[in-house]
């Protein structure tokens, strides 16, 4: 049994796919495609399916990462085109890897984050060359007062259609921000309130901002 | 997305060449904001086309808690909801399902109900509507002309007759429609249509596996039951049929459970041959095999044990009653001792919950009936501390205790229901005496049951309710947290309607009842008779120890019932 590496993509409509929910949709999807998943051992077994950075619903991504056993020799011939054609619209397999690096490596996520909203590109970048954005942040434990600086990397923003897209890189992983809390910040700094927010997963990175496979 | 029914007419409309369906469910009320706030119709989700643009619009009715929900849809669309209002061809309102056993409650909104199963005569339906549409005839030649197709109700083309006191005492037909309608079967369950492919939602939904439907009609006769009386004859379906389209339904959706789905599957007959045939290919794909409940006189450990090779599942019984007195009234041929022994039987072979299912407010019901439940969730106890392999484990016995609410089609069609203050009151009691240790006793506030009760056996005067209702905002009346019985109680004052007059009076044989120009194939007589014995503590046999002449056989033409 070997533990394999898949890259996907999930948009459009997928988006509003949670996360408990698309285990179940690629478990359904292998099941269709005829591809053996392992199963883990005990009293309930379950198909080994691990998505390694999990997604906030309603979110969109080109660079997702799903870890599967393979209870098979090797993969079928036209394995992709198998799979996509057994996920749903939205959601589109371009790749697959032996998997070989542990998840806790991520250490970055690239959104764009398109937004609408009564400010400039360039107040932004004033914005976020300050030294500190405090915003309160929730987390298991309660409120918490949290500077966001320290957790992105290269913040740019520019004009896009009706409003300004931003490109950014956040703390993912262990030590995480959501990318929300940008728009958070940006609300609470400038006295704004955005009226169309959408999110997109670009890349995932390691600590030295290489690209994680 | 779970009911089964919704399934099979989809996949069967979607595969006739001129057809194209699609599927709309009822938007919860903060989509419903949201739509009317941007005065976009209820769209259909495979095109996201607007209601609005499609012929004929169908619902199916499997709960008398979402008439309103039936109205708000069509409004959402833009489409007037009084059927009277909908001129010409477009917008066809059709409606089937379990609640047209008495569709009254919703003649005025609903241009053709179609009485049982629904195969073959929603496509004859269909037909008919196509050569309506090519010659451009008028809705009033359409719906005469639907009329005579069997199983097709048009309300509107009855007059309902009351008496001066308001009793209803009959029903006239008008252009050439039947006096009775005649529910509607498949005969041959191994020939019709069962798709291959169901839509496999990408969110969780309930009951979401494969539904294997072994058999329609159930041999019991349980007098409560509208299921058991209006889904005759029992037909079967083979284990070669069966295993075919669960093998193929399983590979096409990808699916880790089959359920063995019918009104009592563990009536099947060939039940373990079906089963020999299942449960290989299912364990080496890790799907799993059920069956949503079973007899406890009928219980078999080993199948319970082949069926949980993948996995676990809890057992339910359903002994709906606490004594023997009360569950021969009933007719739910059920002994104590038969539940004891099931459940030692599970127990001794590792089982640790039990859910037991009963109803309160049935005809002739006393204390010592309810003190029964509790009688038996001790006894199960008791059978546990016996019978267990590992006591450490500790056990877990829930006792459901839901509202009995009298059915139209069923021996029980002329009972009052029990007010809302009885049952409250019985409630209280039962609170009492169910603390047990070990047991956890459930119940449901009685006021949705009694709303259900109200539209269960109403006459059309309760359109009028609905509609009120329905203006007023109230809709998914079957949700404890959107019921308004505020709004509710208001309509039925504005309307000048009695809720007790129709669920709280007893109907005497000689009654007129409103939904009796529905026939589903079991004669008055036979409810009837049935009614009697219940009152002389007469439990009946089951069809194959006796046919007792009910008359579904006729629906058969010449046919034979259970083969």
């Amino acid at each position: 049994m070997s533990e394999l590496r898949l890259l996907f993509e999930k948009r459009g409509t997928a988006r509003y796919i949670s996360h408990l929910d698309l285990m179940q949709v690629f478990r359904r999807a292998f099941a269709r495609a005829d591809v053996p998943l392992g199963f883990s051992k005990g009293f309930h077994p379950h198909p080994a399916i691990t998505i390694l950075l999990p997604l906030s619903t309603g979110f969109e991504s080109v660079c997702e990462l799903l870890d599967f056993e393979l209870d098979a020799p090797r993969l079928p011939d036209n394995f992709l085109y198998k799979l996509n054609r057994a996920l749903p619209a939205g959601i589109c397999v371009t790749g697959v890897s032996e998997s070989h690096t542990p998840a806790r490596l991520i250490r970055y996520a690239a959104y764009e984050i398109y937004t609408e909203m009564d400010v400039t590109p360039e107040a932004l970048t004033e914005l976020f060359s300050r030294d500190a954005l405090v915003i309160t942040k929730r987390t298991k434990r309660g409120e918490s007062e949290t500077n966001i600086l320290p957790l992105l990397r290269g913040f740019r923003a520019e004009p896009q259609g009706d409003g300004i897209l931003i490109r950014v890189k956040v703390a993912a992983g262990n030590e995480s921000l959501n990318p929300e809390y940008v728009i958070a910040a940006i609300e609470k700094y400038c006295g704004v309130t955005a009226s169309y927010t959408s999110y997109l997963r670009r890349e995932v990175f390691t600590e030295d901002l290489q690209v994680f496979r | 997305m779970s009911h089964l029914g919704m399934k099979i007419l989809y996949g069967l409309y979607n595969s006739i060449d001129y057809c194209w369906c699609e599927r709309c469910f009822a938007p919860w009320p903060d989509m419903e904001e949201e739509l009317r706030a941007a005065h976009l119709p209820l769209y259909a989700l495979e095109s996201g086309d607007g209601l609005d643009a499609f012929d004929i619009i169908a619902f199916t009715l499997q709960y008398e808690l979402s008439f309103t929900n039936v109205l708000n849809m069509l409004d959402l669309a833009g489409i007037p909801v009084r059927a009277a209002e909908r001129e010409g061809l477009r917008h066809l309102v059709i409606a089937g399902g379990c609640c047209t056993a008495n569709p009254e409650p919703l003649a005025d909104f609903v241009d053709v109900f179609v009485i049982g199963e629904g195969e073959e005569v929603s496509l004859e339906l269909f037909d008919l509507y196509r050569t309506a549409k090519r010659e451009n005839w008028d809705k009033h030649r359409f719906l005469a002309a639907a009329a005579q197709i069997g199983g097709c109700y048009v309300p509107a083309l009855y007059t309902p007759h009351y008496d001066k006191d308001g009793n209803f005492t009959g029903i006239t037909p008008s252009d050439g429609a039947p006096a009775r309608i005649v529910k509607r079967i498949v005969k041959d369950l191994d020939k019709a249509y069962y798709p291959d492919c169901p839509v496999v939602p990408s969110t969780e939904v309930v009951h979401d596996r494969v539904m294997l439907e072994v058999m329609r009609g159930c041999i019991r006769g349980c007098r409560f039951c509208q299921a058991g009386h209006t889904f005759r004859p029992i037909r079967e379906k083979s284990p070669e049929t069966l295993i075919r389209q669960g093998i193929t339904q399983a590979e096409n959706t990808g699916y880790d459970e089959i359920s063995l789905t019918s009104l009592s599957t563990t009536d099947y007959r060939k039940l373990d041959e079906l089963c020999d045939g299942l449960i290989d290919w299912c364990a080496k794909r890790h799907i799993s095999l059920a069956l949503p409940s079973q007899r406890a006189d009928k219980f078999s450990v080993e199948l319970a044990q082949r069926l949980e090779k993948v996995r676990r599942t809890g057992l339910t019984f359903a002994p709906e009653a606490g004594t023997q007195r009360l569950r021969d009234v009933i007719n739910k041929n059920i002994r104590e001792e038969d539940l004891y022994n099931a459940c030692g039987l599970a127990f001794a072979n590792g089982w640790n919950s039990v859910k037991l299912y009963y109803m309160m407010g049935l005809p002739t019901e006393t204390l010592e009936d309810l003190d029964g439940i509790a009688k038996i969730a001790r006894g199960v106890v008791d059978v546990w501390r016996k019978t267990s392999d590992n006591r450490a484990r500790g056990v877990r016995v829930t006792a459901s205790v839901a509202c009995f609410v009298p059915k139209p089609g069923t021996p029980f069609q002329w009972e009052p229901m029990d007010t809302v203050e009885q049952l409250r009151e019985k409630q209280e009691y039962m609170k009492g005496i169910m603390r047990i240790k070990n047991v956890d006793f459930n119940w449901h506030d009685p006021i949705t049951s009694h709303l259900e009760g109200v539209f269960a056996r109403g006459d059309r005067r309760l359109c009028a309710v609905i509609y009120d209702a329905w203006r007023r905002g109230c809709r998914f009346d079957g949700w404890d947290d959107q019921l308004r019985m505020d709004l509710w109680q208001e309509a039925f004052e504005a309307c000048g309607v009695d809720m007790a007059y129709y669920a709280n009076r007893a109907r005497s044989f000689d009654e007129a009842l409103p939904w009796e120009h529905i026939y589903n194939g079991v004669t008055r007589e036979h409810l009837m008779m049935e009614n009697l014995r219940a009152h002389s503590g007469l439990a009946s046999e089951d069809c194959r120890a006796g046919c007792a002449g009910c008359g579904a056989l006729e629906l058969l033409e010449g046919g034979i019932c259970d083969v």
